[in-house]
């Protein structure tokens, strides 16, 4: 089957058979391999993309079910050559170990703050719920998050 | 990885029920997926087709039909948590919705499917069914409401009939005027409930007139206490009234035990979770 949908900014065409994930379509089809595979379960979120500015599980859709939608992946984020903000806070602040989450860490991130712009801790220990890490015990990544909202509003 | 399987998305009743009849039981309904990808991944089911329902809009929305909340099979977990008329007639629906899995799995994941899975665990299920709710059907030829208490059969046995669709789930707005949801798990998120229940109240003046009491993973199916409803009606709520209610509910469940729980401390739990929701409800939580 013949699916179109928006790309990390694109129109684009997947011509991947009807049993097919997001997930494997993603990084069979169009190469993006900074999205990364763990449970296949909907457990891990490695696997995290934004699916019109939700962050989901690209291994719990069936490639027919994105049709007409807006996906990004880690790529897009960086797609003009530099880190988005979110990207460098992580960096700037430790919140990379092995970096296996990380991909699928920042887009939950930026998940969240399509809903919550301002989270405070709790929030944005609830609206990361469906990340795990082993590495960093995820106090870096919540430091991160911090980091980048303090720099945000400085620079509004 | 997956065995082989075509991808339908119809988007007229017309059309789902006719695919449903030309697949017959080798087509699946599909809505959110979260549980359906994970059987279909380790081959547990193999189906020839799945035919995705989210499109058709008698499967959606939220909106009040006299004195019931009507609620689409396909609406997620997300969208439930977040209704302002969920939470003004069914705020416990609104707290399982939101106890479901984790924020990605709730943008997908729907009430529909959690019922049609028929786990004993389920949140939203066990939710529903604590406050009296049912399930509205449709067929080529009719439509047929089933309180869920008749419905729900076993662990993923239902009474629907073949040529039947799950469309939406039904929630009385006026039998209760207190209610409360909880679950008990392992961890804070991405948690299959050791033990959930849905404790519902209506009081006039202070004193109970009807209680409901629903647990869920204690049983083959959700299970009521009777012992501790009855127990309840004609009471007020105070005090030493509550002691007796752990036990009651103790000697109602019959749990098993595996790799989440042990049959002891499901019983146990439950018990004394279902206090704590009756005293949490004493304090005029509504």
């Amino acid at each position: 089957m013949s699916v179109s949908f928006v790309l990390n900014g694109k129109p684009v065409v997947s011509e991947a058979s009807e049993n097919t994930t997001l997930l494997e379509v993603l990084r069979e089809e169009f190469r993006l391999t900074g999205v990364k595979k763990g449970c296949e379960a909907g457990e891990c979120g490695a696997c995290t993309v934004l699916v019109d500015g939700c962050n989901m599980n690209s291994c719990m859709m069936l490639i027919g079910e994105t049709e007409g939608k807006n996906i990004t992946t880690i790529e897009g984020l960086s797609a003009d050559g530099k880190l988005d903000p979110v990207q460098k806070a992580f960096a700037e602040k430790a919140a990379v170990q092995c970096g296996y989450c990380t991909p699928g860490m920042i887009l939950a991130v930026k998940g969240l703050l399509n809903r919550n712009p301002d989270p405070d801790r709790n929030e944005l220990r609830a609206g990361l719920d469906g990340n795990l890490c082993r590495c960093t015990g995820y106090e870096q990544i919540f430091e991160a998050v911090e980091y980048y909202l303090e720099w945000r509003e400085r620079n509004e | 990885m997956y065995t082989k399987f075509a991808y339908y998305c119809p988007t007229t009743l017309n059309e789902f029920f006719t695919v449903r009849e030309d697949m017959g039981e080798d087509g699946i309904i599909y809505a959110g997926g979260t549980d359906l990808l994970v059987l279909l991944r380790k081959k547990i089911m193999k189906p020839s087709a799945v035919i995705d329902i989210k499109k058709l809009k008698e499967c959606t929305g939220i909106f009040q039909d006299g004195t019931m909340l009507s609620i689409g099979a396909c609406c997620s977990f997300y969208e439930i948590a977040g209704d302002p008329l969920v939470q003004k007639f069914a705020p416990a629906l609104a707290k399982a919705a939101n106890d479901v899995g984790s924020t990605p799995i709730r943008f997908k994941a729907t009430l529909g499917g959690n019922i049609m899975n028929a786990s004993p665990a389920g949140d939203g299920l066990n939710a529903v069914y604590g406050l009296g709710g049912s399930a509205l059907l449709m067929s080529r030829e009719r439509e047929r409401i089933v309180p869920l208490d008749e419905f729900i059969l076993g662990p993923r046995k239902t009474a629907l009939r073949e040529g039947e669709l799950l469309a939406r789930i039904l929630v009385p707005t006026d039998r209760f005027n207190k209610q409360i949801f909880f679950k008990v798990g392992r961890r804070n998120a991405l948690a299959i409930s050791v033990v959930n229940g849905l404790v519902a109240l209506n009081e006039t003046d202070g004193v109970v007139e009807d209680c409901r009491i629903v647990l869920g993973a204690v049983a083959p199916r959700p299970i009521r206490i009777p012992s501790a409803e009855e127990y309840l009606k004609g009471q007020v709520l105070a005090g030493e009234l509550l002691k007796d209610v752990p036990e009651m509910v103790s000697e109602t469940v019959t749990p098993i035990s595996d790799l989440r729980a042990s049959a002891k401390y499901r019983s146990y739990i439950a018990g004394i979770e279902t206090r704590r929701a009756l005293e949490a409800l004493k304090g005029g939580q509504a």
